[in-house]
Order: C-alpha cells, then sequence, then structure tokens
C-alpha cells in the first residue's frame, strides 16, 4: 500500500465519521414557542343560556298550569299543562259546568281561557288560551311500562305548585268508569286539586294525566296513549257545556 | 550448501534430484521471508492476503515508505481530526447555549402562565364562591316566586269565594225584600177584606168577591217569594 492511498483512505475515513457524528448530533434548537396556551381545548361548548330556563324554572314547572273553576255556584281549583303554545291539557271534571275558566301560570301571571272543549270517551279537556304559555313539552311516543319512575307536576289542594315522584304500577280498568279502556295506576302522591297535572318521565316527556286517586294513597292516570288518542280524532273533544247554559 | 555424503551409497535413496540447499551460516539469502512449505503449517497466502507474490509460497512485503512522507500525512490526518473536533465542539457549544436560551425564555413564559393559571384558580374559586350564592338566591326567589303565585291564587280564589257570597247574599236580601213587600200586601189586603166583611152589607157581594179573590193573589205571592227565599237560603 503507498502512503497516498493509505491518506486517502484516512481522509475518506474521517469525512465518512464527520458525516455519521452529524447525523448523531443534537439538532439546534427552534425559536422559543410562542403559543403555549392553545386557543380552545376540548370539552363541551357553552350555550348561550345552558341548561338554564330565563328564570330558572326547569320546564316541567314552566309548563304547569292552575285552573280555578268559577261555576254559578261552586268554586273548584285544578291543574292542567301546556300542550303548545296557546293549548293546555287537563281533565273534563276540572272544567265543567264552569261559569269562568281563570288560568294562572308557576309565576303568577293569569291567563285568559277563551274556549274549554271535554271528550266524552275519557276524562281530558282541551283549554284554548289568548296569551301563550310559558312553556310546553313533549308527549312520549309509548305508554309507560310497570316500575317506571314518573313525577307529577300539579298543585294539590289548590296551593303551590308541587312536583312529586314515584312509580308506575300497573295497568287496570277505570273504577270510575271515565275513560275506555285501561288506565294507569301510580304511588306519585296527589291530591285533589291535582287532577290534570301532567305526568312526566325521567326525559321530561307527558306519560299520562292524573285525574283520580283513591283510598290507598294510589293515582290513576289517563296514558299518553289516549291522549294521543283523543287528539288525533278532532270529533272526539266537543264543547263545554256552561253551568249559564 | 552442503552434500549429503551417504547420497549415493545403498540404502540411502534420497535422489540427487531432491536436493536441497542449506544456506550457510552467514550467507544473506536471496529473499529473506523465504520459507520451503512444511506439512501441516499455516497457509502463508491467507495471512499475507492480497500482499504481492513473485510465485507460489513467496510473498513480498512493499518496502517502507519514506519517513517524511510518513509523517506529512500523520500530521494531516491528526490536523483533519482536531479541526472536526474544534468544529463539533463549536456545534455543541452554539447549540448547548441555544437550548439554555430556549430553556431559559421557556421557563419564563411556564412561569408567567403559572402565574396566570394561579390568578384564574382564585377567580374560578371565587367565581364557583359566587356561583353557590347566586343559585341559593335563585332557589330562594323561585320558592318566594312560588309563594307569591300561590298566595296571588288563594287571593283569587277568595276574592271568586267573596263575590260568590255577595252575589247569594244579594239573592237571598233581594228574595227576602220581595217576600216582606208580598207579606205586606197580603197582611193589608186582608185587613182591608176584613174591614169590609164586617160591614158586608152595605157592598156589592161580586165585588167583595173581587176584592177577596185579588187579596188572595197577593198572599199567593207572599208564599212564592217565600219559597225562593227559602231555595235561596237551602243553597
Amino acid at each position: 500500500m503507498t502512503p497516498v492511498r493509505g491518506g486517502r483512505l484516512a481522509a475518506a475515513a474521517v469525512a465518512v465519521l464527520a458525516a455519521a457524528g452529524c447525523g448523531i448530533l443534537p439538532p439546534q434548537p427552534g425559536p422559543v414557542p410562542t403559543d403555549l396556551v392553545p386557543s380552545s381545548v376540548p370539552g363541551p361548548a357553552p350555550t348561550a343560556t345552558g341548561n338554564l330556563s330565563p328564570d330558572g324554572f326547569d320546564v316541567a314547572q314552566r309548563m304547569a298550569v292552575r285552573i280555578r273553576n268559577v261555576g254559578c255556584n261552586s268554586l273548584s281549583t285544578g291543574s292542567g299543562f301546556a300542550l303548545d303554545a296557546t293549548t293546555l291539557i287537563t281533565n273534563r271534571h276540572v272544567v265543567a259546568d264552569s261559569a269562568d275558566l281563570q288560568l294562572s301560570t308557576y309565576d303568577g301571571r293569569d291567563i285568559a281561557a277563551t274556549a274549554a272543549s271535554t271528550a266524552a270517551l275519557a276524562d281530558l279537556a282541551i283549554v284554548r288560551t289568548v296569551d301563550e304559555l310559558p312553556a310546553f313539552p313533549e308527549l312520549a311516543e309509548a305508554d309507560p311500562q310497570p316500575g317506571d319512575a314518573v313525577t307529577v307536576v300539579g298543585y294539590p289542594q289548590g296551593g303551590q305548585l308541587t312536583v312529586t315522584s314515584g312509580r308506575v304500577m300497573g295497568a287496570t280498568t277505570d273504577p270510575l268508569n271515565e275513560n275506555l279502556g285501561e288506565v294507569l295506576v301510580t304511588d306519585a302522591p296527589v291530591e285533589p286539586g291535582s287532577s290534570g297535572s301532567a305526568v312526566l318521565d325521567t326525559q321530561g316527556r307527558v306519560i299520562g294525566v292524573v285525574y283520580a286517586k283513591n283510598a290507598d294513597d294510589m293515582s290513576f292516570i289517563v296514558p299518553v296513549g289516549t291522549l294521543r288518542e283523543m287528539l288525533a280524532d278532532e270529533s272526539a273533544f266537543t264543547p263545554s257545556p256552561t253551568c249559564s247554559g | 550448501m552442503t552434500i549429503d555424503p551417504h547420497a549415493t551409497e545403498p540404502g540411502h535413496g534420497t535422489p540427487l534430484s531432491s536436493w536441497t540447499p542449506a544456506p550457510a551460516a552467514g550467507d544473506t539469502p536471496l529473499y529473506a521471508d523465504f520459507r520451503p512449505p512444511q506439512p501441516g503449517a499455516p497457509d502463508r497466502k491467507a495471512e499475507v492476503g492480497a500482499r504481492p507474490y513473485v510465485a507460489d509460497d513467496m510473498v513480498i512485503d512493499p518496502p517502507p515508505p519514506s519517513r517524511p512522507r510518513r509523517r506529512a500525512w500523520a500530521l494531516a490526518l491528526v490536523s483533519t481530526a482536531l479541526v472536526a473536533a474544534l468544529a463539533v465542539a463549536g456545534y455543541l457549544w452554539t447549540t448547548t447555549e441555544g437550548y439554555r436560551e430556549l430553556a431559559a425564555s421557556t421557563e419564563e413564559e411556564a412561569r408567567a402562565i403559572g402565574t396566570e393559571l394561579a390568578t384564574t384558580r382564585t377567580e374560578l374559586e371565587g367565581a364557583i364562591a359566587e356561583l353557590d350564592g347566586v343559585r341559593a338566591q335563585l332557589a330562594t326567589a323561585q320558592a318566594r316566586i312560588t309563594a307569591l303565585a300561590d298566595e296571588k291564587a288563594q287571593i283569587g280564589d277568595d276574592r271568586e269565594a267573596q263575590r260568590q257570597l255577595v252575589d247569594y247574599q244579594q239573592r237571598v236580601s233581594v228574595a227576602a225584600g220581595t217576600v216582606a213587600s208580598a207579606l205586606d200586601s197580603c197582611i193589608k189586603g186582608q185587613g182591608q177584606l176584613i174591614a169590609y166583611l164586617k160591614d158586608a152589607a152595605a157592598y156589592d157581594p161580586a165585588d167583595l168577591a173581587t176584592f177577596e179573590s185579588q187579596v188572595g193573589g197577593l198572599c199567593a205571592s207572599a208564599t212564592d217569594a217565600n219559597e225562593s227565599l227559602q231555595d235561596e237560603l237551602s243553597k
């Protein structure tokens, strides 16, 4: 081997080592990052009002309506709930023989009623209003099953707006013979004045309408299936007779 | 050079053609590395690798380079290595400085963010406490709204009950007044009729009968008014 060839080999070796060394050398640091704080982070996006209603009352309370039935020689109270902006549902016996129906909302506002219609085959009635009701719920697609949790929102004894809860115990024939078909039985406590109260499921949908109770504190409910059938039949509701004729 | 004295003797089978010269003491061999191959000896060709050789079993080493050229190459190699080491050292120094500055800046930024985080946490705790207070106030306000709505409803019920009571009392009063008026007319009529009957000869019997009938109607009206009053009272 000549010295020239050895030197070239050594130079080549140095070059290879230099190239390999550059590969293992750490890179130069980049500029100081200025965007350490992300502009947005994953999470629930806030809405304009969140889960709150305008005044903190939930929909179940805001849809409830207190009904005062002023008869010719009588005075009674009942409950109801909004079906849409100007329609509410209650019981037939709540609006029967009235000379005047006076409605008030959860916050004490008076709502003028224009007309009441009652169903012949179920203890149900429809009341039309002049003013818009604060809120209205959604009707459930099917009747609840035994064991399902229920919530009743109404005005027992004509007093304060009250929310009670219970469970569906089963179905039975109407003990008052006012409803066609079966009605539901629950253990949710109700009182006179609760008639017409909305019965809600855990998702806040209407699953029935309170219309009676018995001595064992069981409440009877017109199921939402019957309510849907009545609402679908335009001839099911006729104008409610008043005491003044 | 030696000659086997027994080579020509019988029994000594080594022919003259296989004669091998032995080096004499002090002789300089023609090639220093020349070795006759020995059985079992390592292969010299494998040992020397690609070194040039003249013939089989004959290896030739290159002549050593001259000392000045070898030194120059070594110096160049060392110089190159030194320059490379200096370059690497410089690069590493600048890199280290860069990372030190980056770490310092990042730490400063992190401290600023940490301070901001601590401030935000404090504000959040305050906001949560304030929110709890607002929630309590909202619950109180809701309860008050519900109570006021109930009070208003009860007042409305009382108002309607009072109105119905007033209507009832008005109806009873009207009925009682009607009864009293009818009774008064009845009594007066009957008194007049009694007076007429005391002097019946002075009056036309037909007129007396007509008057008696009229008094009977007044009393019947009083009876009807009384029945209406009783009906109102029974409501």
